[in-house]
């Protein structure tokens, strides 16, 4: 995996990672309106993180909106075909 | 000592009397002439009863290690030499309960494991079975509410596994018996 697919990988994770603690905390605490706004900042950055990700490197998901042109999430390289070098199997960076 | 009509809090029952008739029983079952034919089944609910009150006041922890040696004592099942009868009262708790420590672990977890089977074998069974403590009054616990502030940036919140710096708190595993732990 490239430095900057890595990365992208990694705002997408972090990313996903900051609002699944929020999500956690607003479970206990629902009238908080600083953890909704957290929230919701963090999910923004989210989306943009892997809409940034998915146009570069492929879809996230299957559901993702990058699948909807033509089905690549059964074509690309999975995550364990991946080295510094790009696709062990395709040779795709 | 029945607890269950007593409306004193722990900390308010530990006064100067109750040191008092600690010690005497404490004479009592040292003396070998006193301690034959004693009833075993209330010494040991009494040192559970200790077991299960959380006081961090000093004498009383002192107290009630040197309870749980005696129980140890009259259970049979401990074999450290006695200390000389010339101490102090006050030094004489303190003394045990340096004796209580020093016991070999092992030596120390078969008399809790005698002492958790006789009451077993004592106590009237439970919903949750035997349940040794059923007879005392129920512990209460106090956690802090949450507050969301101090939020760290996201790249380090993924690396220490929360988002919020006063939960990224430091973590020591307990030490491993013979540092034999990785």
């Amino acid at each position: 995996m490239t430095d900057q697919k890595l990365k992208a990988m990694q705002n997408v994770a972090q990313y996903a990672f900051a609002m699944y603690d929020a999500q956690l905390y607003l479970n206990v605490y629902n009238h908080c309106d600083e953890a909704r706004n957290y929230y919701f900042e963090m999910k923004s950055k989210f989306k943009e993180a892997v809409e940034e990700y998915e146009c570069k490197y492929g879809p996230l998901t299957a559901a993702s909106e990058a699948n909807r042109d033509s089905w690549t999430w059964s074509t690309d390289p999975w995550p364990w075909q991946l080295d510094e070098g790009g696709c062990t199997v395709c040779g795709r960076m | 000592m029945d607890y269950r009509n007593d409306n004193r809090t722990p900390r308010d029952r530990v006064d100067d009397e109750f040191f008092r008739s600690l010690l005497r029983e404490e004479d009592e079952m040292e003396d070998p002439r006193n301690t034959r034919g004693k009833d075993r089944t209330s010494d040991t609910r009494m040192t559970n009863a200790s077991m299960n009150e959380n006081h961090s006041h000093n004498s009383r922890m002192s107290g009630r290690n040197s309870r749980m040696n005696n129980s140890c004592m009259n259970d049979s099942c401990s074999r450290n030499s006695r200390m000389n009868e010339s101490y102090s009262r006050n030094s004489r708790m303190n003394d045990r309960m340096q004796r209580s420590c020093q016991q070999d672990d092992c030596e120390r977890n078969s008399c809790m494991r005698e002492r958790m089977s006789n009451c077993a074998k004592n106590c009237p069974t439970s919903t949750w079975g035997n349940d040794c403590l059923s007879d005392y009054p129920l512990g209460m616990v106090y956690v802090p509410s949450q507050v969301f502030r101090n939020t760290k940036e996201t790249t380090d919140a993924l690396h220490n596994g929360t988002i919020f710096c006063e939960l990224d708190l430091p973590f020591y595993h307990a030490g491993c018996k013979g540092g034999t732990c990785r």
